[in-house]
C-alpha cells in the first residue's frame, strides 16, 4: 500500500487527509510505530484514528486519558464484584474450596481495558490514546513499555503478548510537555488549521447539502476569525457545526446583517470572553473581508 | 556492537544529516537513525522528496521542530537554493543532492544482493560520537560569533553544587503548592475503593480497613527565557548555567531569545560539554538587537499557548534592553500574567533595569531579582514567597 493509496482510503471515509498526514499514516503501517499527533483541539486528531480504523476495516478501542487515569481503567481490572459473588456461591453450595483461587484469578475474571483489547485483539486493531497530556507521568511511563515491547503482564496470569500488532495513535492539546522518550518512540505529527482550499474540501464532503457559495464564504469567514486574538480559536468541528446551522436557517450564503451572524455565532465562539469581544462592528468587517477573499478567487481553487 | 563491514557513502550523508539535526536540538538517537535509513530503503527513487515527509515524522517531536524542519532540510539537502549562510552548525555536507542519495542506496542495496543491513549502512556508531563530528567542524558559524565566550566547562563542581543547593529549596516550595481538589483542605481523605476491595480479599472479602488515595504532587510548570543578546554577552553564560540547573532539576523548559526564540530544554537536559557550542548553533544567525515584546509574544503564541496556566512561572533572564515598542512589550508581559502565571524578571544589574520597557511593564512583574553572583541565587526560592502560599 502507497501513502496516496492511504489518502484515497481516508478521503473515502470522509476525513479529507493532506499528503503529510497520510505518508504518515502510511509510515506507521509500514514501520510498526505509533503515531503521535499534536494540535489545537478541534483540527481533526481524534478522528483520523476514526478515519484509519474505518478504512482499514479494523476495530478500534479508544482510552481517553484524564488526569486520575490508572492502569485499572486503561489496562485491565479484576471483576472484584464478581469473584466475592463467586466466593459466597461456592460457599453456599458448599462446593470444595479446592482450586477456587485460580479459577478467581482466569480470563473470566478480568475485565479488558483498551489497552489489553487492542493487544490481545485477533485482528490488527487501531487503539487511540486521546489527549495522553492529561494522563500522568507514571502512566506515560507504562505506555512506552506497553507500546515498546506489545505486551502486557498479569501477575497473577503472566505476561499476555500481543497476537497483532495494533496502529496506534497517541493525540495531545499541548497541555503537558510529554516526555522525551514517548515523543522518540512515535513518528510525531503537528495539525495545524487547515488551509482555506482544504478546509472547503472538507466542508463540501461533510456537509454536501450546504451551497458551495456559503461553503467558500464561511470558510473564507473562519480563517480571518482564527487570526483574532481568540481565547479559544475554532477548528474544523466548529466550521461544520456554523455551517451546518446556518443551512438549517435557510441561508445559500454568509447573511448581510451582521446581527443575524452574530446570532449563530455561538457555534463557532465558545468562551465569555470570546462571544463578548466580537461586536456587531468586528462582524461586518470579517464578513466583507471575506466576501473579498471570494471574489479575488482565494477559495475558486478547490473548486 | 562494533563492525567491520563497510560504511555506504549515502549512510554517512544521511547521519550528517542526523547530526545537523542534533546541533538544532533535534533528538535523534540510533532508533531515529535506523528508522531514517528503514524508510529510504523503501521510497521509490522518483519520490525522493517524500523522504523529507517521512523523515519530518521521524525526526520531529514538537510543534517548533516540526516548524523549523522544513527549513533545515532545504538548507542541508538543497543548499544553493538559500539564500545567505544556511549552514549554523559547521557541519559539512559533501557532493550529492537527495535524489542521488537514494539511487545510490538503492544501487548498494542491489550490490548486496538485497541485503541492507544495519551494520552495512553504518550503523555503528563507535568513533561518530561528538569527537567525531567536531572533527568535521571546520569552519562553524557558531564558533566565529560565539556571543558566550565562557564556557560550561569552565565551572568548577562546587560552582554546580553552590548552585544546586540554591534550586533545591524553590523545589521544596514548589513540590508544597497544592493542586485545586485537595486545597480545601490537604488533610481530608479520599478513599480508593478497588485498592480496598484488592486488600479485602486476602481477608475472605470483607473489607477489614479502607485504602486512602494518595496525594499527588503535581509540580508547576516553569519556563525560563534568557536573553542572548549582544548587551549580555558577558552573564549569559551565567544565566545560561542557571537555567540548565532549574531544567535538570525542576524540570523547567529553557529558551533563548534575542531576535528569535528558540527553545534548547533538550539540550540543556544532557551534560554534554558542547552545550555551549549548540547553544550557539541554535542562535547563530539570529541578527542585531533584541526583541523582547516579540519573543514574549511568540513563547505565548507558538511554545506556550495551551501549556501556562494559573499556577505556572515565567522566568525572564534578561537586562531588559529592547528594540521593540515598549507598550508592546508591556502588553506582551500583561498577556502572560493574564494567564495567571507569576513572571519574575532576573537582571544582572544590581539595580532594576531601567529601559523603557522595564518602567512600563514594572507593574506587571511579579518581582525583580538582582543576579550578579552565584551568592544572590540564595533568595531565589524566596521570590514569589506570597505566590506559594
Amino acid at each position: 500500500m502507497k501513502p496516496a493509496e492511504i489518502g484515497r482510503l481516508l478521503t473515502a471515509t470522509g476525513y479529507i487527509a493532506d499528503a503529510e498526514l497520510s505518508t504518515l499514516v502510511w509510515m506507521g503501517l509500514t514501520i510498526d510505530r505509533p503515531l503521535l499527533l499534536e494540535g489545537e483541539a478541534g483540527v481533526g486528531k481524534t478522528a483520523i484514528a476514526q478515519a484509519v480504523a474505518t478504512a482499514l476495516k479494523r476495530p478500534l478501542f479508544r482510552l481517553q486519558c484524564h488526569e486520575s487515569l490508572d492502569l485499572n481503567q486503561a489496562v485491565y481490572e479484576w471483576n472484584y464484584s464478581r469473584q466475592l459473588l463467586e466466593i459466597r456461591l461456592r460457599e453456599a453450595e458448599q462446593k470444595g474450596l479446592a482450586g477456587l483461587r485460580d479459577d478467581l484469578f482466569s480470563k473470566e475474571f478480568l475485565l479488558q481495558r483498551p489497552l489489553m483489547q487492542a493487544i490481545t485483539s485477533e485482528q490488527p486493531a487501531v487503539l487511540l490514546i486521546d489527549e495522553i497530556d492529561r494522563a500522568d507521568e507514571a502512566f506515560e511511563a507504562y505506555l512506552l513499555e506497553a507500546l515498546g515491547e506489545y505486551q502486557i503482564s498479569v501477575p497473577e496470569l503472566g505476561t499476555i503478548r500481543a497476537t497483532t500488532h495494533p496502529f496506534v495513535v497517541l493525540t495531545s492539546n499541548g497541555t503537558r510537555d510529554l516526555s522525551d522518550a514517548l515523543r522518540r518512540r512515535c513518528l510525531y505529527h503537528y495539525m495545524d488549521y487547515p488551509s482555506q482550499p482544504r478546509e472547503i474540501e472538507i466542508v463540501k464532503a461533510l456537509v454536501p447539502e450546504a451551497n458551495l457559495e456559503l461553503v467558500q464564504q464561511a470558510v473564507s469567514f473562519v480563517q480571518k476569525l482564527r487570526k483574532q486574538d481568540l481565547e479559544k480559536t475554532p477548528g474544523i468541528a466548529e466550521t461544520l457545526d456554523w455551517i451546518r446551522v446556518l443551512c438549517a436557517m435557510g441561508q445559500t450564503s454568509i447573511p448581510d446583517d451582521p446581527a443575524l451572524i452574530l446570532a449563530s455565532l455561538s457555534s463557532l465562539l465558545k468562551t465569555r470572553s470570546d462571544q463578548w469581544q466580537m461586536g456587531t462592528e468586528l462582524v461586518a468587517k470579517l464578513q466583507s473581508d471575506s466576501k473579498v477573499g471570494i471574489d479575488v478567487g482565494v477559495a475558486g481553487q478547490s473548486k | 556492537m562494533a563492525t567491520t563491514a563497510p560504511i555506504s557513502q549515502p549512510a554517512i550523508q544521511i547521519r550528517g544529516f542526523a547530526s545537523y539535526l542534533r546541533d538544532h536540538g533535534f533528538l535523534i538517537g540510533l532508533a531515529e537513525l535506523d528508522a531514517m535509513l528503514h524508510v529510504s530503503l523503501l521510497i521509490n527513487i522518483e519520490q525522493s522528496r517524500l523522504l523529507k515527509t517521512c523523515w519530518k515524522g521521524i525526526v520531529c517531536s514538537s510543534s517548533g521542530q516540526w516548524r523549523k524542519y522544513p527549513d533545515l532540510f532545504e538548507a542541508y539537502w538543497y543548499p544553493h537554493k538559500v539564500r545567505g549562510s544556511s549552514k549554523t552548525s559547521g557541519v559539512e555536507r559533501k557532493g550529492k543532492t537527495l535524489k542521488q542519495l537514494v539511487q545510490d542506496m538503492h544501487a548498494s542495496m542491489e550490490q548486496q544482493g538485497g541485503k541492507q543491513t544495519d551494520a552495512s549502512i553504518g550503523l555503528n556508531f563507535e568513533g561518530q560520537g561528538e569527537d567525531s563530528a567536531s572533527n568535521q567542524k571546520s569552519q562553524g558559524g557558531a564558533s566565529r560569533t560565539d556571543p558566550l565566550h565562557k564556557d560550561f566547562k569552565q565551572w568548577l563542581p562546587e560552582e554546580i553544587h553552590q548552585l544546586e543547593s540554591y534550586i533545591t529549596p524553590l523545589e521544596q516550595r514548589l513540590k508544597r503548592k497544592l493542586i485545586r481538589r485537595w486545597r480545601k483542605s490537604h488533610l481530608a481523605k479520599r478513599i480508593d475503593l478497588p485498592k480496598s476491595m484488592r486488600q479485602g480479599m486476602a481477608t475472605g472479602g470483607e473489607i477489614i480497613k479502607l485504602q486512602m488515595k494518595k496525594r499527588s504532587d503535581i509540580l508547576p510548570r516553569i519556563y525560563v527565557l534568557v536573553d542572548v543578546s549582544k548587551s549580555m554577552e558577558s552573564h549569559a553564560p551565567f544565566f545560561l548555567r542557571i537555567a540548565r540547573a532549574l531544567c535538570q532539576m525542576l524540570h523547567a523548559r529553557v529558551f533563548v531569545f534575542h531576535t528569535r526564540l528558540a527553545e534548547i530544554s533538550s539540550l540543556m537536559k544532557n551534560n554534554s560539554g558542547r552545550v555551549q557550542e549548540k547553544i550557539n548553533a541554535v542562535t547563530f544567525g539570529f541578527g542585531g538587537g533584541t526583541k523582547i515584546a516579540s519573543n514574549m509574544e511568540s513563547f505565548l503564541k507558538i511554545y506556550a499557548k495551551r501549556a501556562l496556566g494559573r499556577k505556572d512561572i515565567v522566568y525572564i533572564l534578561s537586562d531588559g534592553y529592547d528594540t521593540d515598542p515598549a507598550e508592546q512589550t508591556r502588553d506582551a508581559i500583561k498577556a502572560i500574567r493574564n494567564r495567571g502565571a507569576a513572571l519574575y524578571w532576573l537582571h544582572p544589574t544590581k539595580d532594576i533595569p531601567r529601559s523603557e520597557a522595564i518602567e512600563l511593564s514594572k507593574q506587571y512583574i511579579n518581582e525583580f531579582m538582582s543576579v550578579d553572583n552565584l551568592k544572590s541565587l540564595e533568595k531565589l526560592a524566596d521570590l514569589g514567597h506570597q505566590t506559594f502560599h
